[in-house]
């Protein structure tokens, strides 16, 4: 329960923090967001007037406030481009990442825990030094190279989906989960390469304890074994690092969504970035960071659910 | 052989032939980068155009390149100076202690809680546009890891007894933190501004395929990649040579991480 708390108020001030860095970010380090948007040559009178729009004309400190209020209250602004609420932009395009990330999760995990036990497994002969290789291959594709490749091999010349036609989730969901199947793929390749080596590496340190002999020595099966018992200890270890993955396969999610032209939170976010949306991308920017933190902290929690230890030897 | 040297020979060679590639284009390209030949548009690779040509006529080969001398450029300039900043910041932080160094590791931890490319894409969005604001946005986006690394490495070694030793014998603060304590972590260090080189070429890669990169007219191998996207089923060779450029200097940098890190480590 202490830990409980601790946790919680980390949290807040993590989240406060946060705040306080993307607003000082969009605020303090750049000259005039109006002179950007416009550019230099616009007439005092459009600044001005943009000047007001923006409420960058008001003190900082009553800007930070009204922009957090307006948070809390589920208005973040609007969106100079779209002349939108940014809020209605949000909402539009969530689902689409929320499925896509998820999909990308249960590939990462359906693919690295086999594979991560079969490295173990087969520790010191050829087909380890494949793992090993194949894994060096995955960290080292970057997501958008790997998904022009997709679109290209199994787009056009396989014609297993047609890259471009969007299917919306709300017309069509079979559809879309086949479309969103290679932007999935495209995401969870580098991070199946990572988990499943650290799978392994857990799996190794856990396969050498002596409960393993003595479960051995009375007559378990090996896989038996390292399913059962070395599998379960193993990946305590590694949850963790699935919490981290979050934030990563969100960046992945970034780009993925440009290169298929998924119509998402990703997509939004590098449209508001080139087109100077200011509103929009803080909005977006904090959004995000926020949905990571608080993801780290139900996996925290999750973590001294499954294997209290980690508390005692943390504290 | 011993551990990891196999590794590390692989990488030196593909590192070395992509970096002597990249030095090559200072002095000469076989074509010119910009110029567009209507009468040789998207050809496959033949011995004139060893990796074809795009859809404007420019040869890939050229391209490819000085690209490679650009994402370089980048990505070492990036490195050094991250790592410059890290270790005074990690070293203060360790040695120092107290007040100063929870400061320095609450902002690390913010920063550290957005994803990597939200903070480049935040620097590129209110700094002007210009060829070094990606410079500056992959090194604050590195800078909390280098940092964390270095403050414990630099706790770790604060107490040791050659430390205790040192100051005894009335060595000064700075001098303990720079002679005594940091060339311990300096083999850690190393690894991972290796490893630091390979994740900002494949940042500045990306960022670059999303246009916010290296502007116009340099070539980059993440805007020559976005440009071939929409050819690729005609000229699949436009998006696999700089593609697969990426891929091997990557493989090449993680290589040679991989051996120093089980030689040293």
């Amino acid at each position: 329960m202490r830990y409980l708390i601790r946790k919680t108020l980390v949290l807040l001030a993590t989240m406060f923090t946060i705040t306080l860095l993307t607003f000082a970010a969009f605020h303090i380090i750049p000259g005039d967001p109006a002179m950007l948007i416009l550019g230099t040559e616009a007439s005092p009178e459009k600044l001005e007037q943009l000047r007001h729009t923006l409420g960058t004309d008001l003190p900082l400190l009553v800007q930070y406030r009204n922009w957090v209020a307006g948070l809390l209250s589920g208005n973040p602004g609007t969106s100079i481009r779209y002349s939108m609420p940014v809020a209605d932009l949000v909402g539009s395009r969530l689902p689409v990442t929320v499925l896509l990330g998820l999909m990308t999760i249960i590939l990462v995990i359906a693919a690295s825990i086999p594979l991560g036990v079969f490295a173990a497994r087969k520790k010191d002969t050829v087909v380890e030094q494949f793992i090993n290789f194949f894994t060096m291959l995955g960290i080292s594709f970057p997501g958008f190279f790997l998904s022009i490749l997709f679109m290209w091999i199994f787009g056009l010349v396989l014609h297993l989906f047609s890259p471009g036609n969007y299917v919306s989730y709300k017309d069509n969901f079979g559809g879309f989960m086949q479309f969103m199947f290679f932007p999935a793929l495209s995401i969870a390749i580098p991070e199946i390469a990572i988990l499943t080596k650290y799978i392994r590496t857990a799996m190794i340190d856990e396969l050498g304890r002596g409960y393993v002999r003595t479960a051995r020595g009375v007559g378990n099966s090996v896989n038996g074994i390292l399913y059962r018992h070395v599998l379960k200890n193993a990946i305590v270890s590694v949850i963790p690092l699935i919490g981290m993955m979050i934030g990563s396969i969100f960046s992945g999610s970034i780009i993925v969504e440009q290169v298929y032209g998924i119509p998402g939170i990703g997509r939004l976010l590098i449209s508001s970035v080139t087109s100077r949306d200011f509103p929009l991308t803080q909005t977006l920017v904090l959004y995000v960071a926020m949905v990571i933190v608080v993801t780290n902290y139900i996996v925290d929690i999750l973590i001294q659910l499954i294997d209290p230890r980690i508390r005692l030897s943390s504290e | 052989m011993k551990d990891g040297k196999i590794e590390f020979r692989i990488g030196c060679i593909l590192t070395g032939i992509i970096a002597g590639l990249a030095v090559i284009s200072l002095f000469y390209t076989p074509y010119d980068i910009n110029e567009m030949n209507t009468a040789v548009r998207m050809q496959a690779p033949s011995l004139q155009h060893l990796f074809g040509t795009d859809n404007f006529g420019r040869d890939i080969f050229s391209r490819a390149i000085v690209g490679a001398r650009f994402t370089l450029t980048v990505a070492i300039s990036t490195v050094l100076s991250c790592t410059l900043i890290s270790s005074a910041l990690g070293l203060i932080s360790g040695y120092v202690g107290g007040i100063i160094d929870e400061v320095i590791m609450r902002v690390v931890d913010a920063i550290n809680s957005f994803p990597g490319i939200l903070i480049a894409l935040i620097i590129v969005t209110v700094m002007e546009q210009s060829n070094y604001t990606i410079v500056i946005a992959l090194c604050i986006m590195f800078i909390p890891s280098f940092t964390r690394m270095v403050r414990t490495g630099t706790l770790q070694y604060k107490n040791t007894d050659f430390v205790k030793m040192a100051r005894i014998f009335g060595v000064s603060g700075i001098r303990l933190a720079l002679v005594h304590v940091f060339p311990n972590i300096f083999p850690l260090l190393l690894s991972s501004v290796i490893v630091g080189l390979s994740n900002a070429i494949l940042a500045e890669s990306s960022m670059s395929y999303l246009g916010l990169g290296i502007q116009p007219p340099a070539p980059s191998w993440g805007r020559m990649l976005s440009e071939a996207q929409s050819i690729i089923f005609t000229a699949p060779w436009c998006a696999l040579a700089p593609g697969m450029m990426i891929v091997l200097t990557i493989v090449g940098l993680n290589c040679i991480g991989e051996g120093v890190r089980k030689r040293f480590l």
